[in-house]
């Protein structure tokens, strides 16, 4: 164990020379401060989900039901972290969420809840991310590509409804768009005025696309329509925030960064401290998936079986082939973890493996 | 042009040289082949064709009927120049539909005179240097194919890297390559044994696969990653790799056939780079004047102008090779998307 974490911590380094060595920006968010930027993810998409349901009066449709569902996940991207800041309101947060979750279920007025809910996470959000990191360009500009790359974001909540034949996936999609909006108006200030002009067009298309929280009805077309601005609204904002943040462009480096990410978390698990350990996976899963599955799917799909079950064991956190074989095969229960520490260990071995299969 | 193997698979330059050598022993004035450029517009599922000479539009090739549904993509030229290859497919990549096909357009007439079935999203196609295969990267289901030319019939096919897009044939015949965006790889298939050789990891999202005229290396852009990857054919190994800038999104890339430059559209920076493949260094970036989002790009066989597909403006950048400035821009289809160069032996 200890060579292990011994071999982590000089992949770090190697992690640090190889992203200064190719950085072209000032910041590399994902890579600085990993944890951090998960942890407000978790947050930012709980308020998503709060606010897509929010335009809809009880009873909700199933779908839209399933966005509720979610939160108690997103919540575990943080709630470590909280409990140790504020037991007392991590545990009204996971109560209030539960009660919302109660009220849908039972078709019930619901929009009181999720007014709690949300003023619960801002309070979280305050306490948990610094105000000097919260106002930070990068951060803003890395939950941008968060909201906008993540499993149903704005790229991928427009496809995913049309493909997934689940039309409330375009109000989660444009329910990101609003957040993004929001954190756009913090980082507009960086930008010259032929910047914030080029921006602001990727939006504008952007809103045409998501023109409403209703899902168009019927919803055909291009699955990809949002994807283009969206990833050039992001191109944009990386010379804005001088930060990088597609973090999957040195895959090497990426996955070194997840080792160490993810030795942290398994020390905090053997620890004893599994709310913190569970945080650390949410982190490297939420990178694997997007960054690293379809490479070492394709290329090593050994090594790529085992990291990508323990994060779904973990954390239901899938990347997109996975997915697609999930709609073919109907869909799988998530297996229970016996021992989440041993399965720490595995994701980690898998990670290690990862990087040699990179060229590490 | 991005690649174009005109007449025989032997070397572009040479055979240029020949033509013209040819044409002074004869000592009669040798009617000058006129060249048109083909833009596949995405949005507009149509192609919009462009007098080279006279920068005028002389033709808009309906695709579909169905625009928004059905995009024509990714367009390659037959060895003589005179049919153009253009990939059609439908925006979403689940539906089967008969729209998932390639077509032959007929330069000196622009007549659709063939199309085949290419089922599985055919994002962009290359051709054989005798001209008789087609090669299709099919988008959808991960997979290279290989057509015959003239039947259509599918010769082969290969699975690759996920959402694969690039594709090229190496001039010597012997070496398919075919990028793929999701797993960041090149698929090497061998086409005389028709099998796979490896799959070499390049930048990230890797879009445009290009030989070099001599075919002793492949340039490979990658879109996120901001890079052109040099692969060396004999070893199928990346030797190097040409930083144009994170922000700079290159797409597709010109060989010029007249000398060691590569033209690469930079759709990030609304640019196109110029790169010395002997050197391996950007030796200018041209971004005055320059339509927005360039994504496809070609370059006349003379070499002397490069012409743009410019996605977010709709047009077409001409850039004067001489001078490296663009001298014109002409209006194109909504979403162009890619260009390539057809050409009428002997002119109209």
């Amino acid at each position: 164990m200890a060579s292990k974490l011994l071999r982590g911590a000089a992949c770090a380094l190697v992690a640090g020379l190889i992203a200064t060595a190719f950085a072209q920006y000032g910041y590399q968010p994902f890579f600085d401060q990993p944890l951090v930027q998960s942890r407000a993810y978790g947050m930012e998409l709980i308020l998503v989900r709060l606010r897509a349901i929010d335009q809809f009066d009880a009873p909700l449709d199933d779908d839209l039901a399933e966005l509720v569902e979610m939160l108690e996940s997103d919540a575990n991207r943080f709630i470590g972290t909280l409990r140790a800041a504020d037991p007392e309101l991590a545990a009204e947060l996971q109560d209030e969420i539960e009660e919302l979750e109660e009220k849908v279920e039972e078709g019930g007025n619901h929009h009181g809840s999720v007014r709690e809910v949300a003023e619960l996470t801002q309070r979280a959000y305050d306490l948990i991310i610094p105000s000097e990191v919260r106002r930070s360009p990068a951060f803003i500009a890395a939950l941008i590509a968060d909201l906008t790359l993540g499993e149903g974001g704005v790229a991928e909540g427009y496809e995913e409804a049309i493909l997934d034949e689940e039309p409330f996936l375009f109000t989660g999609g444009w329910s990101s768009l609003q957040s993004v909006k929001a954190l756009w108006s913090q980082l507009r200030a960086y930008a010259t005025s032929a910047q914030a002009a080029d921006v602001d067009e990727m939006i504008a298309q952007l809103d045409d696309i998501y023109f409403a929280p209703e899902p168009p009805e019927p919803l055909v077309g291009n699955p990809e329509e949002a994807e283009a601005p969206a990833q050039r609204m992001l191109g944009l904002i990386e010379p804005i925030a001088d930060a990088e943040v597609f973090a999957g462009r040195d895959m090497k480096a990426l996955a070194v960064s997840l080792v160490a990410t993810q030795a942290q978390a398994c020390r905090a698990y053997a620890a004893g401290n599994d709310e913190t350990g569970l945080e650390g996976v949410y982190a490297v899963g939420e990178m694997y998936a997007r960054y690293l599955a379809g490479f070492l799917g394709f290329m090593a799909p050994d090594v790529h079986e085992e990291a990508a079950e323990v994060i779904y064991a973990l954390t239901g956190i899938e990347d997109e082939g996975a997915e697609d074989e999930e709609d073919e095969d109907d869909e799988d229960e998530r297996p229970e973890v016996a021992d989440p520490a041993a399965a720490c260990g595995e994701l980690l071995e898998a990670l290690e493996q990862a990087v040699e299969v990179l060229g590490g | 042009m991005k690649n174009p193997e005109r007449l025989t698979p032997s070397p572009r330059a040479g055979l240029l040289a020949l033509v013209v050598g040819l044409a002074l022993t004869a000592g009669t004035a040798l009617a000058q082949d006129s060249y048109r450029l083909y833009v596949a517009n995405e949005f507009s599922a149509d192609i919009t064709v462009i007098d080279t000479a006279s920068g005028e539009v002389i033709d808009t090739l309906s695709v579909s009927g169905r625009p928004g549904e059905v995009r024509p993509r990714g367009m390659a030229v037959s060895p003589d120049g005179t049919i153009v290859y253009a990939s059609v497919s439908d925006f979403n990549p689940v539906l089967e539909t008969p729209e998932d096909k390639i077509i032959a357009i007929d330069v000196r007439t622009n007549q659709v005179v063939r199309e085949f079935r290419a089922g599985g999203n055919p994002e962009r196609v290359a051709v054989s240097p005798d001209g008789t295969q087609i090669w299709a990267a099919l988008e959808a289901i991960a997979q290279g194919a290989g057509y015959d030319a003239v039947t259509g019939e599918q010769l082969a096919s290969f699975r690759v890297g996920v959402e694969a897009e690039g594709v090229a044939v190496s001039p010597d015949g012997k070496w398919v390559y075919i990028t793929a965006e999701a797993t960041h790889t090149v698929t090497v298939v061998d086409r005389e044994a028709l099998k796979v050789v490896t799959h070499v990891l390049v930048g990230n999202r890797p879009r445009v696969v290009e030989f070099s005229n001599d075919g002793s290396r492949a340039y490979v852009t990658a879109e996120i990653g901001g890079t052109v990857s040099v692969i060396d054919t004999s070893t199928h190994k990346v030797i190097d790799t040409i930083n144009l800038g994170l922000d700079s999104r290159p797409v597709e890339i010109a060989v010029d056939p007249t000398s060691s430059l590569i033209y690469v559209a930079g759709g990030g920076t609304s640019a196109v780079y110029v790169i010395d493949t002997v050197t391996n260094k950007v030796v200018n970036t041209i971004k005055e004047n320059m339509g927005r989002r360039p994504w496809g790009i070609a370059i006349t066989p003379d070499g002397k102008t490069v012409f743009t597909a410019n996605g977010l403006s709709d047009s077409v950048s001409v850039i004067d090779t001489a001078c490296g400035c663009v001298v014109k821009n002409i209006p194109a289809g909504r979403g162009a998307h890619s260009a390539e160069i057809g050409v009428i032996p002997g002119g109209l």
